[in-house]
Parts: C-alpha cells; sequence; structure tokens
C-alpha cells in the first residue's frame, strides 16, 4: 500500500474543492441558516434567565402599623408616606403624601429621614429635625400615628430555592456561534491565523470570566453572555473590515472585562462608591480638559488623545464618570444642591464635547442627563425646560457650523444625493438590502470598502454579511441590556444603583439608536459608535464599565458579584451587632 | 423605591422608540430593498456601475446573456444574438429597455430573504417569455429589411417573439458614431411609431361598429376618388356597391374616409385613445413609445385621411399587437409582460360583441383577399396596411391579426419600414413566421 499516493491524492482532491469554492459556499450556505438561529435560542436563553425568574424581595426589617399589619422593608431605602407611590404607603389623613425615609446605611445601621411631612416625626418621644439613628424596637410616630420599626435578624438571607438554569448550555451555544463566524471568516479572509487567535482568545476570556464568576460562589453570567455575543459579532466585523486590528481589540476586550470586574467589585460597597464619586467625577472633567487642550483632530471630531503610539478617546471614560456624578442615593435625591451641581456637571461635558464637535457623544449625554434628571427630580417640567434649552443650543450650533446645518439638510434625503451627502447612507442602505435576513456570509460583503463602515455604518455591516436577524439581534441584545436595568428597579436596594443602571442602558440604548438609524438616514448622521459591535477600543472597554453598573442591581440571590451576597452581610451585621 | 420605579418609565421609552425604529425600518427595506440593490454603487452586484452577476434565458431555457467577472457572454447563435439584442440589450446601456437593464432587480437574484446571497454567486435569472428559435425565425423573414415582428400569447399576454431591425452583434460591436441616424438602438417593436396606414382602419371600423346602427345594412360605393372639402381621397381602384366586411378586405379609403367624417374628429380620437393608440403603456415598468391622433378639421380630407390611418396618425407596433390581442381575447387587452409566467393588467377596451364582428370581418379580410392558403392556420383573422409616407419613399409595410384557435392563442403584428404592399411584404414576412409558430408549438 503506499500511502503517499492515497495523500497526495486526498490534498488534490482538497486542492480542488478548496480551489472551486465548493467548501466555502457550503460552509457559507449552512452558516447563514444556523447562526440566526443560534442567536435567537442565546438570546432567548438570557432574557428568559433575567426576565422569566420570580424574583422574591429581600427582607431588611419591617414597620408594624397601629391596625396590626406588619409591613416589609424590602429595599435599604424606603419611602414612608400616604402616596401610593411611597414603599411603605401608611393611608392617614395627617400622613403627608412623603413623608419620611427609612434607610439603612451600608453599615447595616438604620437612619431615618424626615422628608417634610407636615404633622412631623418622632422617634422615640422626641422630635425629629432631619435625621437620626433609630434601633431594633423603636417606636416612630409619623404625623400622629405610632410604629414598631424591626429590623430584621432572622432571615434577610434568602434561601436560593428556585431552580436556575445552568448558563454553561448558553456558553456552549455561543462558542459555537463563535466558531462558525471563525471558520466563516477563515474561508473567505486571507488572514486565518490572526482570526482563529482572536475568537479563541475571546472564547477563552468568555470561559475564564465563567470560571471567576463560580469561585466567587455567584450564578449569574446572562448580561455577560450577552455582551460576549456581542462581542463576537464584533469581532467578525473588526475581522472581515482591518484583520490587523484584532489585536487591539483583544487587548482592549481583556482590559474591558478588567474594568468590569473592578468596577463591579467597587460597587459593592455603597458608602465606598457614595464616598468617591465626586473624586470620579473631577477625574472626568481632568479627562475633558485634556482632551479639550491636548487632542487632535481624527475625521472630523477633535476628540482623540494620544500618548505615544496609543491613541484613544477619551469621551468614551468620560462616560462613566458622568454616570458615578448622576447616580444618587434616595437621601440625597431630596437635596436641591446635589441636583444643581449635577446640572453644572452636565451642562460642562456636553458643553466640552460640542465645541470638540463630538455632537453624536454629546447627544447621547444629553440623554443620560434627561434620564437622570428625571429620575432624580420626577419632575416632567424640568427635563421639558432641559429640552428646549438643548434645542436652542443646538440651533446656536447649527448657526455656528455649517456642515451640521447640512446633515439636517440631507436628513431623510439621502437618495436626492447619494454620491454626495448621502454617500454613506445610500451605501449602508444598498448593503442592507443585499444581505437579506442571511447575510452574504461573513468576510464576503463589500461595504467594508466604504470609510468608518465597521464603526458608524456597523448595523449596515452586520446586516449585510451576517443578515438583518443577526442585526437585528445585536440591538435586541442592548434592549436586554437596558431592561435588565429597569426591571432592578423594583427590588434594588438603593436608588443609586438604579439610576447608575437606568443611565448606563440610557446611554447603550442612545448610542445604539443614533448609530443605526443615523446611517440609515432617518436621523442625522452622527458619528456615534454601536455598544461592543462597532470597531474601536475605547469605546469597547466603556461599554464595559457602562455594564457593570447593570450588574450592580441584579439582588438576585448569589447572582451578582458586584452584590455582596445577604450571607455576607448577615455574617458582617452579626460581627457588628457583637461590638 | 417605588418612585424611582416609575421614574424607570424614561427608559422604557427610550426602548418603545428603539424598537419602533427598527421597526420602520424592516418596513422600509421590506419595501424598497429592491431600489436599494440595484443602486450602482452597491459593489455586491456592480463592478464600476454595471451589474456584475445575473442570466438571461429565454422562455426554454436557452442561456441569451451571462453576465460574470465584468462581461456579458450572449448567445452561441449569431441571428439569435441579432435578434434579441433589442430585447436583451447590451451590457454598455445603449440599447434603452432590454433585459439587462429593466430586470436589474432579478439579475441581481434580490429577495428580502436572502438579499443578493445565491450558493454559487451568480447571481439571479430571468426568463423572459421569448423563444430564441421563434426570434431566429422572425430575424430571417425580415431578410435584413428595417423593421418589427412581435408575436404574444393574447390568453396570457406573454410576448413570444420581439425583432427589430436593425440590429447589430452584441459579440461584436460595430462602431457605431454618435451622430447615427439609423437608430440602431431602438426596439421598434415598442420604441418607435409609424405611420399605420390600412391597419388603422381596424380603429375606424371599431368606432363605426359601437356609434353606427345600420353599418352592417348599409350598402357602400366606391368610384376610386372622393372629393372632401380641401382634398380627395384616393382608392387603389374604383370599388364599386360593397358591404362593410367587403369595404375592409378591400381596404377602400374612400368607405373609411367617409365612415371618419360620419362619425366626427372627437369620436375618432376618443377612439383613439381608449383603444390604447396613442398613449404609451407599461410592460414590465418599461413605457413604450407613444403613438398620435391629430383631430382634421370636421369634414376635411385630413379628417378622412386619418380614418384611413394617413394624414398625421402614428402608432407603435406593439400598440397594434395589443389591439389584436383584445380582439381575439374577446375584448380584453391582456398585461403585455416579457417574462416568463409574468403578469401585467388587463384592460377591456371593447366589449365582447364588437370584437367578435371585428374578428369575423378580419377573417373575412383573410378569405377573401390574402389567401387562406398562405397561412398555416385554419382560422386566421388579419389586416394589412400600406402606409404613404411621402417624399417618395417607399409605403411602409403593415400586417396584423392573430389566429381564431385555443390551441394557437396568437396575435402577430410585422412591420417593415419602407416595405411596400401589406400583405405582399409584411404578409409574406408573417405567413413565414406563423408557420414557425406552428412548428414551435407543435413540438
Amino acid at each position: 500500500m503506499d500511502f503517499t499516493k492515497v495523500k497526495e491524492f486526498i490534498l488534490g482532491l482538497w486542492d480542488s474543492i478548496i480551489s472551486a469554492g465548493l467548501l466555502s459556499d457550503t460552509v457559507i450556505f449552512i452558516s447563514r441558516l444556523l447562526l440566526p438561529v443560534l442567536g435567537i435560542i442565546i438570546l432567548y436563553r438570557c432574557a428568559g434567565s433575567l426576565f422569566g425568574y420570580r424574583r422574591e424581595k429581600e427582607v431588611w426589617g419591617y414597620l408594624a402599623l397601629p391596625n396590626g399589619a406588619k409591613i416589609e422593608l424590602n429595599h435599604w431605602e424606603n419611602i414612608v408616606g400616604r402616596a401610593m407611590s411611597s414603599d411603605v404607603c401608611m393611608e392617614y389623613p395627617s400622613v403627608s403624601r412623603t413623608h419620611g425615609a427609612i434607610i439603612r446605611e451600608p453599615d447595616g445601621n438604620w437612619r431615618i429621614y424626615n422628608l417634610g411631612g407636615k404633622m412631623g416625626i418622632t422617634v422615640r418621644g422626641k422630635k425629629l429635625n432631619t435625621v437620626t439613628t433609630i434601633r431594633n424596637g423603636d417606636i416612630i410616630n409619623f404625623g400622629g400615628v405610632d410604629t414598631v420599626f424591626m429590623k430584621d435578624t432572622e432571615h434577610d438571607i434568602l434561601e436560593d430555592n428556585s431552580e436556575r438554569k445552568s448558563p454553561v448550555g448558553t456558553l456552549v451555544l455561543l462558542t459555537l456561534f463563535m466558531s462558525i463566524l471563525c471558520s466563516d471568516l477563515c474561508l473567505s479572509m486571507a488572514e486565518s491565523g490572526t482570526i482563529i487567535f482572536a475568537f479563541s482568545s475571546l472564547a477563552l476570556l468568555m470561559w475564564g470570566s465563567y470560571l471567576i464568576t463560580r469561585v466567587l460562589d455567584r450564578e449569574a453570567f446572562e448580561l455577560e453572555t450577552i455582551v460576549f455575543f456581542l462581542c463576537a459579532i464584533g469581532f467578525s466585523v473588526v475581522a472581515s473590515s482591518r484583520p490587523q486590528a484584532l489585536y487591539k481589540e483583544i487587548i482592549c476586550m481583556v482590559a474591558g472585562v478588567a474594568v468590569y470586574w473592578i468596577l463591579g467589585w467597587f460597587l459593592r460597597e455603597l458608602k465606598r462608591a457614595k464616598a468617591c464619586r465626586w473624586y470620579i467625577a473631577g477625574f472626568g472633567v481632568v479627562l475633558l480638559i485634556l482632551n479639550l487642550f491636548m487632542s487632535e483632530s481624527i475625521f472630523g471630531a477633535k476628540n482623540w488623545l494620544s500618548i505615544g503610539s496609543f491613541s484613544f478617546q477619551p469621551s468614551e471614560f468620560i462616560k462613566i464618570c458622568f454616570v458615578f456624578a448622576g447616580a444618587a442615593t434616595l437621601d440625597r435625591m431630596f437635596a436641591k444642591r446635589n441636583l444643581i451641581l449635577f446640572v453644572l456637571y452636565a451642562g460642562l461635558c456636553v458643553g466640552g464635547l460640542a465645541i470638540m464637535s463630538d455632537f453624536g457623544t454629546a447627544l447621547v449625554f444629553f440623554a443620560a442627563y434627561l434620564v437622570i434628571a428625571f429620575m432624580r427630580s420626577g419632575s416632567f417640567a424640568a427635563v421639558i425646560l432641559s429640552a428646549g434649552g438643548a434645542v436652542l443650543a443646538a440651533f446656536l450650533a447649527v448657526l455656528a457650523k455649517p456642515y451640521i446645518a447640512q446633515r439636517f439638510a440631507t436628513w431623510g434625503n439621502a437618495w436626492a444625493d447619494p454620491n454626495g451627502t448621502g454617500y454613506q447612507q445610500t451605501r449602508a442602505m444598498a448593503a442592507c438590502a443585499s444581505g437579506g435576513l442571511l447575510g452574504l456570509g461573513a468576510g464576503r460583503g463589500w461595504l467594508k470598502r466604504i470609510f468608518a463602515a465597521d464603526t458608524d455604518m456597523v448595523f449596515a455591516f452586520v446586516c449585510e454579511e451576517l443578515g438583518l436577524i443577526i442585526a437585528v439581534l445585536a440591538v435586541v441584545a442592548i434592549v436586554i441590556i437596558a431592561l435588565t436595568a429597569i426591571g432592578s428597579a423594583s427590588e434594588s436596594r438603593s436608588t443609586f444603583y438604579v439610576i447608575a443602571a437606568c443611565a448606563s442602558g440610557t446611554i447603550l440604548l442612545v448610542q445604539v439608536m443614533l448609530n443605526v438609524f443615523g446611517s440609515l438616514d432617518m436621523l442625522p448622521f452622527t458619528g456615534v459608535t454601536f455598544p461592543f459591535v462597532s470597531n474601536g477600543g475605547s469605546s469597547l472597554i466603556a461599554c464595559w464599565g457602562l455594564v457593570s453598573f447593570i450588574k450592580a442591581c441584579d439582588t438576585r440571590p448569589s447572582a451578582s458579584f458586584a452584590v455582596k451576597s445577604g450571607f455576607k452581610v448577615k455574617k458582617k451585621r452579626s460581627r457588628n451587632e457583637e461590638n | 423605591m417605588k418612585k424611582i420605579k416609575f421614574r424607570t418609565c424614561s427608559v422604557f421609552l427610550l426602548v418603545l422608540l428603539l424598537m419602533a425604529g427598527i421597526g420602520i425600518f424592516i418596513f422600509k427595506m421590506f419595501t424598497s430593498g429592491g431600489q436599494w440593490v440595484v443602486f450602482p454603487s452597491n459593489g455586491n452586484v456592480f463592478q464600476n456601475g454595471r451589474l456584475s452577476v445575473g442570466t438571461v434565458i429565454d422562455r426554454d431555457g436557452v442561456t441569451l446573456a451571462k453576465i460574470s467577472e465584468g462581461k456579458v457572454t450572449y448567445a452561441e447563435d449569431e441571428a439569435v444574438r441579432r435578434s434579441t439584442l433589442h430585447i436583451v440589450g447590451d451590457y454598455e446601456g445603449n440599447v434603452a429597455g432590454g433585459a439587462l437593464s429593466i430586470f436589474r432587480k432579478e439579475l441581481t437574484g434580490y429577495d428580502f430573504i436572502n438579499g443578493v446571497y445565491s450558493y454559487s454567486g451568480s447571481g439571479g435569472e430571468v426568463r423572459l417569455s421569448v423563444s430564441s428559435e421563434l426570434n431566429r425565425a422572425a430575424y430571417s423573414a425580415l431578410s435584413g429589411r428595417n423593421g418589427a415582428v412581435c408575436v404574444m400569447n393574447y390568453e396570457t399576454g406573454e410576448i413570444l417573439c420581439m425583432v427589430s431591425s436593425p440590429n447589430f452583434d452584441p459579440e461584436n460591436p460595430p462602431l457605431i458614431s454618435e451622430d447615427d441616424t439609423s437608430g440602431v438602438y431602438i426596439n421598434r417593436a415598442i420604441g418607435a411609431s409609424y405611420t399605420p396606414g390600412s391597419v388603422y382602419k381596424l380603429v375606424t371600423l371599431t368606432a363605426a361598429v359601437e356609434k353606427i346602427d345600420d353599418l352592417f345594412e348599409r350598402n357602400f360605393h366606391c368610384d376610386g376618388t372622393m372629393e372632401l372639402g380641401d382634398g380627395t381621397i384616393v382608392c387603389t381602384a374604383a370599388h364599386g356597391d360593397m358591404k362593410i366586411e367587403d369595404a375592409l378586405a378591400k381596404s377602400c379609403n374612400c368607405v373609411f374616409a367617409s365612415l371618419a367624417i360620419e362619425l366626427g374628429g372627437d369620436i375618432m380620437a376618443e377612439y383613439a385613445e381608449k383603444m390604447g393608440f396613442t398613449d404609451g403603456f407599461y410592460i414590465d415598468g418599461y413605457k413604450t413609445a407613444d403613438g398620435r391622433f391629430d383631430i382634421g378639421e370636421e369634414g376635411s380630407a385630413n379628417l378622412g385621411w386619418s380614418g384611413a390611418g394617413q394624414f398625421n396618425d402614428l402608432i407603435s407596433p406593439i400598440s397594434m399587437l395589443r389591439y389584436c390581442a383584445a380582439i381575439a381575447n374577446s375584448g380584453t387587452a391582456p398585461g403585455i409582460t416579457m417574462l416568463k409566467n409574468g403578469k401585467g393588467s388587463n384592460e377591456r377596451v371593447i366589449s365582447q360583441s364588437t370584437a367578435e364582428k371585428l374578428g369575423d370581418m378580419m377573417n373575412y379580410c383573410v378569405y377573401l383577399t390574402y389567401g387562406k392558403d398562405n397561412f398555416p392556420f385554419d382560422d386566421v383573422c388579419a389586416k394589412s396596411g400600406t402606409a404613404e409616407v411621402g417624399g417618395g419613399a417607399k409605403p411602409h409595410s403593415w400586417f396584423t391579426g392573430f389566429v381564431r384557435d385555443e390551441d394557437y392563442p396568437i396575435a402577430f403584428t410585422v412591420v417593415i419600414e419602407n416595405g411596400g404592399w401589406g400583405f405582399s411584404q409584411a404578409g409574406a414576412a408573417a405567413s413565414d413566421v406563423l408557420y414557425a409558430v406552428k412548428e414551435y408549438f407543435d413540438c
């Protein structure tokens, strides 16, 4: 038996299959059907695990009313009042709509705040002016109604008796998703070594993160899974358009995951987070000033900062600082001074970005500002006033910068001048339609030859190569992340976390809107990145940071590493009590 | 905390806005994706602004044009290449209305689900309703003379054969100067209008059938000439006494001129428009050439001549084909298409009884004048035309009609520019084409 001949024959056959394109045609044919199905299953499983789970409320204490009712204190921050929106609703005429707040300090001690109840609060017989510490068994009088405060000492640890599905299955599917993308790309691109390295690193990073989560005795990995899903699509975009940039993406990915863990760990301690937030906000201002005076203009907007051969966009990191500056605990929310400081801070950020001509990012900040302002004040009037002011400012900007006026003029009329002002939008739309629902196959698109296809027009890029289904799934992934932030509001311990999570969610959502609708001529074209999908290191790291704010809201038992488990809190508290 | 929970609705609003926007985009892509795809800068299916994929085949699967790697491969046979030049079009885009330009979306293989994806990357396939075999036969029937031949299935509206001459071999395109006046790029069947001559008597006759009650009882008389106001109507001979069907069969100018005078210019114009001769119509989205009907002064020789297809009358060959198809199809003009199994919109242009009467009289023309034996079918209905064009040039030769047979639902129109007598020239060519059609249908 002559093995060399057999080998030659097989190799020859293989070569002819490759050269005829049969193999890659068949692989693409199968994978364009498989990828959307896998994507749907992955997101469905993540969303099901996030929203399908019946969260049992954490109980931190009780308030006994004269009628014998014992009302649970489900949060660290609880409003007492007559309004239906109060956490402890007391339907007595002498109680004001928002009367007081019972707040558990991060060290486990409880305090009561007077929020302006007309008939006042008395604690242990003494009239309360602003705030005092309360202890187990204290009698608190709200406008003439006596209540008894009871700390939960026994069962504030929730038994995790729900049957939570392990995320391993979903991770296996996502790994399959990544390998299919990887093989498609290897068949249609020349740089297969780089591509295989990049996707293996991505998968390793994902499994590594999961391993750390398990080591920390936590289980939930849905948000991370969703982000890795988006990153897989992002890697496919980079591999197709600029394979050599994959190495940079891998480094930024590692950095992003590190930022995610560090920020999440940092957020565990509310006291620490509260104490540091103005330092962080100050750091944001420093970044902004650095950016304004030292940055160079790349592609129109003057928002790139170069240190040696490494250049990044500081405005991406200011987002994290901005979220910190905007978040507030319940007791702070009622102090006007804090809100005014934040308004000034927001003005500084938006103004600075506008000066740098980065109007897309300025708009993202402004939307986040509106949401934070509304969540803190609850006032529609304030929001409408701010929006009115912004329209005025935008008008002035249009007067000052004619190219912005031009973008508004061409908005919606891209096809009137397909080779001039509508250059990018028309090509983006043509690419979307060319891809159809299932796409042309990773690495087989044409849009990548157009400038900024892998960043500002990335939705069309994904639509062309991977199909409309996957492109829409990427949007849905961001929506699921934002909905997680919204859903956390009912169980979260502190408004600090809720506001931070919602601000992060807003930033992600608005970026997607500006990116997708801008490139498709449904909004004026602004160069904003699609979180995790667009090619860009700074954006990738910053978006990981934003997601950690949402992770910090996940109060399901032993779910999030960014939340201390009830067990540990109890241990600490019993130590406190011993002291 | 409950307050905050309510206030998260602001973020939820953004989620709704985002999803609504995505919904709108999907809808836009669903409705306009086909137009977006054929944007010539779309590098997926265009190269340097020219389509880079797609195949055009005839109704039997014969390749007429295949685009790959920036060039077109046409049919193997030169006669097929020449005869299908105008319906396929050339890669340079000089021939307007060819499949390569009007079916660009189909050639990209676009559909909403797959986009322009195709397994081997060869794009889409456009199957025309035309038979390359019939086209080759029609091309040889024209034998180099300028003009047009078209044949359609009057039940389905499918064009079975369409040839325009002059043409050239797209494989070896000749140098054609910019000030060329031959109109070689024009598809004469749909993109040109000619003086119709006697074939237009069918229109005058339609108006007369519907407007003159005792038309069939009347006795007409022809002395060979007829004085009308400022001019004279001339016949080829003094036809003597006759009924209306003989007037059509003998193509008596005097009778039709007097009918036009009797009906009046307004009714003549109304019928020209109603029968679809004045305004072009759309075939698969491509507009055909307009015709023309000017109203002569009441009682004038011009009005009389306009009833006999002279004066300023102009019609496109395809509009005459469509009208014949309507007569054959009980008064309903089928929606015309160049695509196999394509669909146009049908339109009733005359009543069924009018259609039957016209059909009978056209059949009588064949019986009396053209000779049944000249055609391969038993029941051919037809009308010839010899359109004087003045300036000492030979008249345009027309022959149009249809086959009254369920198994051969064929309508046909042949025009030969400056060909001479209608029946002897265009009629002979039509006869050749009909023999080819019969052979094609039978095998």
